[in-house]
């Protein structure tokens, strides 16, 4: 019998469980790279950065980011042995939006907060944070944010440099590097611009 | 009956169309006030609903950090005046707030409007002097597409203007000199994170 979607159920606006009519590969389906969203118009592009395959294996758990608009439709994918699984899910209108833990900010952590951000801005080098394990060969990236990367450029995260050829709300898509990578890289790396690449010669 | 200026062409129909209910016709018309942005009549007298001014001012879906703090400006060819002189006073109070496009949560939660980003103006947001740019700053919000909606004209603010889907929210970007400084502060104080190793990561 060939593996097919029998469900999906959403938990809140980045998770929702998409169910299995046999067990899944945790080595892949348990991988974001195998998977992709699509947003059905109007509702804006969101990104599957994180999967995680529940015991049995029946079931994934898939966090979407930043975040569903409730009420939209999404169409998600899965590429498990060359054979792409779809199905179309329809955002739960009443789902609960998760308030950001950040916002109580200590005085400290808000003034070197807002410095750093203004001298970030100042300086003009965008930077992110890895939150899904980048692994050798891996085509696509995951961070937290990309505002204010440009579309096209390269990167430079644990000294290397990585180009990439397009970008998502939480992906950098396409990436490469000419330099080979052996070691997966751990989620929390800093991910910055290389601004020398965007600048005319 | 249909008010002085009304653009009738005698057969019933009125630019082509043959519904007329929704229509404003003006000064001397009893039924305006009712009006439908489908049919928009922008003669003398006329009702300008605010879903006209949001047309014009909406640029497209802006991205901005779910942080806040980011400086809006809101442009566009003269705000209602609340009876400043144009030129030499600023024209306000506004109330902005940020309204979810898809749940209608009202933004910010914990103050009664966005801050007007001027000091002591809290959230009585104003405009230039010119009255053609209307500021104002964004607050911490949860990622997701918004609606602006600015209330005017006085006491209540009785009138409203809306801009939908004005923005769309996405996590923040990180810092490395924001690390760095926590860094060469003494542990004893709580700053925050040190290292992005020790930071939570954004959705999780």
């Amino acid at each position: 019998m060939a593996l097919a979607i029998t469900g999906t159920q959403w938990i809140n606006v980045t998770t929702v469980d998409v169910s299995f009519n046999g067990a899944v590969d945790p080595e892949v389906a348990g991988r974001p790279n195998a998977w992709s969203v699509a947003a059905t118009a109007p509702a804006p592009a969101v990104t599957i950065y994180g999967t995680a395959v529940k015991t049995g294996g029946l079931t994934v758990a898939v966090r979407i980011g930043p975040a569903a608009i409730p009420g939209a439709a999404y169409t998600i994918s899965c590429d498990i042995d060359g054979n792409t699984i779809s199905v179309l899910t329809t955002a739960t209108p009443t789902l609960p939006v998760i308030p950001s833990p950040e916002w109580t900010h200590g005085l400290l952590r808000s003034i070197t907060g807002a410095f750093g951000e203004a001298v970030q801005r100042f300086n003009g080098k965008p930077q992110t944070l890895v939150c899904s394990p980048l692994k050798p060969g891996d085509t696509s990236m995951y961070v937290e944010s990309t505002l204010g990367f440009p579309p096209v450029g390269s990167l430079i995260l644990q000294g290397n440099r990585y180009t990439y050829g397009s970008v998502s709300p939480m992906a950098f898509k396409g990436i490469g590097t000419s330099s080979p990578q052996f070691l997966t890289v751990a989620p929390r790396a800093l991910v910055s611009f290389d601004v020398r690449s965007h600048l005319p010669d | 009956m249909r008010g002085y200026g009304s653009p009738s062409g005698g057969d019933g129909s009125v630019f082509g169309m043959s519904t007329t209910v929704a229509q404003d016709w003006g000064y001397g018309d009893p039924s305006s006030g009712i009006v439908n942005p489908d049919y928009l009549d922008l003669g003398y007298g006329s009702i300008r609903p605010s879903r006209y001014h949001a047309v014009v001012l909406n640029p497209g879906l802006s991205v901005m950090p779910d942080d806040g703090g980011v400086l809006i400006q809101l442009r566009m060819g003269q705000w209602p005046g609340n009876d400043a002189v144009r030129g030499s006073a600023r024209s306000g109070p506004f109330l902005v707030r940020c309204v979810n496009s898809a749940t209608g949560d009202v933004y910010p939660k914990d103050m009664f409007g966005c801050h007007a980003g001027r000091v002591g103006k809290e959230w009585e947001c104003e405009t230039d002097l010119r009255h053609e740019i209307l500021s104002f700053a964004l607050p911490p919000l949860p990622p997701a597409e918004y609606d602006f909606t600015i209330g005017y004209g006085g006491a209540g603010f009785p009138h409203t203007i809306t801009v939908p889907r004005a923005i769309r929210v996405i996590y923040r970007g990180r810092s490395s000199v924001t690390f760095a400084g926590r860094e060469a502060l003494p542990t004893r104080f709580s700053a925050g994170a040190r290292s992005p190793r020790l930071t939570d990561l954004q959705g999780k």
